[in-house]
């Protein structure tokens, strides 16, 4: 049985409209009692990813569809787009090899949320981009 | 939201400590000031993340670019006892191969003496 509705939103391309979300997403974790990984997981997968998709995401409307579910052995985070696909999977992998004075501070958002994610999927239907996170619950 | 904290130091080493979540709000929060101690100050400096609860890449960048300012000019940061989620995400991106991650004060004035 869920001790709170699951979130499901949609919110501007913008990032005063993600900011506006994380009030939802805390009440959200701490209702529903979420252990610190999995809310730190969560909290991390849902800023790199609106915020790509707000960053670098054409075409199509403005609006993004957030969705965390909450299941027995997993939370679920969906987002959907109507924007140009893109599969965050297929990016080249990030080097960070380099040193120092040759490091970019940027492009460590993906390779953050498919390393740290138990799993990451990604579909195109419809003309729209359907990214989901799992993220295991301890049992 | 997060905020900086300085602790006065009378040997010329920089010690801030983060506190709080550093995520796009976070980060809006502390940027400008986190570059004024570290990248603008140009002295060597100990970041403590004892009390940093939450970092995202955005988070990181920061941490990265005013690292990399500072060793332009000659200057070391050290970072301080990250929390084990902040260092799994540090460590995830290459971070402690760029900038020392050590685990306590003592420990982090001496990886600024050996640079």
């Amino acid at each position: 049985m869920k001790d709170v509705p699951d979130i499901a939103m949609t919110i501007a391309r913008e990032v005063e409209a993600f900011e506006g979300l994380l009030p939802a997403v805390e009440r959200f974790l701490e209702a529903n009692a979420i252990p610190a990984r999995q809310a730190f997981l969560a909290r991390l997968a849902l800023e790199e990813m609106i915020l790509n998709l707000i960053k670098h995401s054409q075409g199509g409307s403005n609006q993004i569809d957030v969705s965390i579910q909450r299941h027995p052995k997993e939370l679920v985070i969906g987002i959907e787009d109507d924007g140009a696909p893109f599969d965050p999977r297929a990016l080249p992998k990030k080097r960070f090899d380099q040193p120092l004075v040759e490091r970019a501070p940027g492009g460590m958002g993906i390779h953050l949320v498919c390393s740290m994610m138990d799993d990451v999927r990604y579909g195109r239907r419809a003309d729209r981009n359907r990214l989901e996170m799992d993220i295991r619950l301890p049992q | 939201m997060a905020e900086i904290q300085e602790t006065a130091r009378a040997d010329g080493i920089t010690q801030v400590a983060l506190v709080g979540k550093l995520d796009v709000r976070g980060l809006h929060a502390v940027d400008i000031k986190f570059h004024g101690y570290t990248a603008a100050r140009r002295k060597p400096t100990l970041v403590d993340l004892t009390q940093l609860e939450f970092i995202s890449s955005l988070g990181v960048g920061m941490l990265i670019s005013c690292a990399k300012s500072m060793a332009r000019h000659g200057a070391k940061m050290v970072l301080v006892n990250p929390q084990p989620l902040v260092a799994e995400v540090l460590a995830a991106v290459g971070v402690p191969e760029i900038i020392p991650v050590v685990g306590g004060i003592d420990e982090g004035l001496q990886a600024l003496k050996v640079a």
